[in-house]
C-alpha cells in the first residue's frame, strides 16, 4: 500500500519536475538575460538618480543566482533568482521613466508659467499701448480744440479791429449815420461840369470805399447822383444818372461786383439847399453812396 | 537531480505522517507577510490599467503560494517562499509600471495644456493686433 503510493508519487514528482525543466527556458539563459537587463537600465544616465536601490537590488538578486549556478544548484532555483533579478531591473525602467516624467511635468509646468507670464505682459504692453494712443488722440483733440479757440478769437478780434478800423475810414470820409444806412457825400469838385468822368481828386474816397465794401461783403450800396436845377430836368435825369454810374464803374473796377452796387440818376428833384444861390446850387451837385446796414445787423434791430 | 525526487519519495510518508505537526519555516512567513504587504499596497494604489494584468498575475501566484502552504510539507513551503518572492516583485513591478504610466500621462496633459495656453496667446495676440 505505502509503497505502491510512494512509487506513484515518486513518479508524479518526477513527472513535474521535468515538466518544469521543459516549461522553462535553460536556467543560463534566464541568468544572461537578467544580466543583459540590469546592463541596459544601468546604461541609463538617470539609473543612480532614480533607481539606485532596485539596481542594487538586481545586483543582488543576480549574483544569488550566479552562485547558485556556481554551485551547481537546481536549474529551479536558478532561474528563481534571475527572475527575481529580472523584475528587480523591470521597476528600475518604471523608476527610472516615472522620474524622467516627472521632470518633464516639472518643465511642462514651468513652461506653462512662463507662457501665462507673458500672455499676460503682451496683454498689459497692448492695453498700455491703446491707453497711450487714446491720451495721444486725445491730446491731438485738444490741441485742435485750442488752435481752432486761438484762430477764433484771432479772427474775432481781426474782425472788431478791421470793424474799427472801417469805422474810423468812414469817419474819415465824413459819412452819415442815417435812416438809409452810412451815406457818403460826393460833392461836385469831384466832376468837371457837365461831365460824367470822376476827377483823379475823387480817387483816395473810392479806394477807401472800395476797402470797406471788401471788407464788408454783406453791405451793398445804393449810389444816386443829384443835380441843381440848372439846365433841363431831362439833362439833369440823365447826368445824375451817368454821374452815378460813373461811381459804379469806379467801384467795380477796383473788385467789387457789380451787383452789390445800384445807382439811380435823382436828377434835380431832391435839393439839399437852395437853387436860388450859387453856394447852394453847388450843395445841391453832388453824388451819394449810400450804405446799407449789415443784414445781421438790420436783422437783429 | 536524480537525488532529489529519491529524496522526496523517501520523505513522503514522514512527511503526510507529520502533517499536524508541520510548521512553515520562519523565512516562508515572512515572505508571505512581505507579499500580501505589497499587494495590498498595490490595490489602495488604483493601479493603471495597463499594470493590471501584471497585478492579477501577482495574486494568482500569491493565492498559489497560500494553497502550496497548506500542503503542510516542506516541498509545499519550497514552492510557496518561491511563488511569494516572485509575487512580491511582481506587485511591485506592477506599481512601478502603474506610476510611471500614471506620470506620464501627467506629464503629456500639462504639454498639451501648455501648447493650448500657447494657441490661444498666439491667437489673442494676433486678435488684439489686427483692429490696429
Amino acid at each position: 500500500m505505502n509503497t505502491s503510493k510512494s512509487r506513484l508519487a515518486v513518479a508524479s514528482a518526477v513527472a513535474i519536475v521535468m515538466a518544469a525543466c521543459a516549461s522553462q527556458p535553460q536556467p543560463i539563459n534566464e541568468v544572461e538575460e537578467a544580466r543583459a537587463a540590469l546592463q541596459d537600465v544601468e546604461s541609463s544616465p538617470d539609473a543612480g538618480k532614480y533607481a539606485a536601490a532596485e539596481i542594487s537590488a538586481a545586483h543582488e538578486a543576480l549574483r544569488n543566482a550566479e552562485q547558485l549556478a556556481d554551485k551547481h544548484k537546481s536549474q529551479k532555483d536558478i532561474a528563481q533568482a534571475a527572475y527575481v533579478a529580472r523584475r528587480h531591473a523591470d521597476i528600475a525602467v518604471e523608476q527610472i521613466a516615472k522620474g524622467q516624467a516627472e521632470e518633464k511635468t516639472a518643465a511642462a509646468e514651468a513652461e506653462r508659467a512662463r507662457v501665462i507670464l507673458q500672455a499676460r505682459e503682451q496683454e498689459a504692453a497692448a492695453a498700455r499701448s491703446q491707453a497711450e494712443a487714446a491720451e495721444q488722440r486725445a491730446d491731438a483733440l485738444r490741441r485742435q480744440a485750442e488752435t481752432a479757440q486761438a484762430q477764433a478769437q484771432a479772427t474775432a478780434e481781426n474782425a472788431q479791429r478791421e470793424a474799427a478800423e472801417l469805422a474810423a475810414q468812414l469817419r474819415d470820409l465824413q459819412a452819415k449815420q442815417t435812416d438809409r444806412g452810412l451815406v457818403l457825400t460826393l460833392g461836385d469838385v469831384l466832376f468837371d461840369t457837365g461831365k460824367a468822368t470822376l476827377k483823379p481828386g475823387a480817387a483816395s474816397t473810392i479806394d477807401r470805399l472800395a476797402a470797406f465794401l471788401e471788407k464788408s461783403p454783406d453791405r451793398s450800396v445804393a449810389i444816386e447822383g443829384h443835380t441843381d436845377s440848372v439846365g433841363s430836368e431831362a439833362y439833369n435825369l440823365q447826368l445824375s444818372q451817368n454821374r452815378a454810374n460813373a461811381v459804379k464803374a469806379a467801384l467795380v473796377a477796383k473788385g467789387i461786383p457789380g451787383d452789390r452796387v445800384t445807382t439811380v440818376g435823382k436828377g434835380e428833384d431832391e435839393p439839399v439847399a437852395s437853387n436860388g444861390e450859387a453856394a447852394g446850387r453847388q450843395q445841391n451837385r453832388r453824388v451819394e453812396i449810400i450804405v446799407s446796414n449789415p443784414a445781421s445787423v438790420a436783422q437783429r434791430q | 537531480m536524480k537525488a532529489y525526487p529519491l529524496a522526496m519519495a523517501l520523505s513522503l510518508p514522514l512527511l503526510m505522517q507529520g502533517c499536524a505537526s508541520h510548521r512553515p519555516s520562519e523565512e516562508v512567513t515572512a515572505q508571505m507577510a512581505r507579499t500580501e504587504v505589497v499587494l495590498q499596497q498595490a490595490d489602495r494604489s488604483n493601479v493603471a490599467v495597463n499594470s493590471l494584468p501584471e497585478l492579477q498575475k501577482a495574486k494568482d501566484k500569491y493565492a498559489e503560494a497560500k494553497v502550496a502552504l497548506e500542503k503542510n510539507s516542506d516541498e509545499g513551503d519550497r514552492r510557496a517562499l518561491m511563488l511569494a518572492k516572485q509575487a512580491e516583485v511582481d506587485a511591485q513591478y506592477a506599481s512601478a509600471r502603474s506610476q510611471s504610466a500614471s506620470q506620464e500621462d501627467a506629464a503629456q496633459q500639462v504639454q498639451n495644456g501648455v501648447e493650448a495656453l500657447k494657441d490661444e496667446a498666439n491667437r489673442n495676440a494676433a486678435g488684439s493686433a489686427t483692429p490696429e
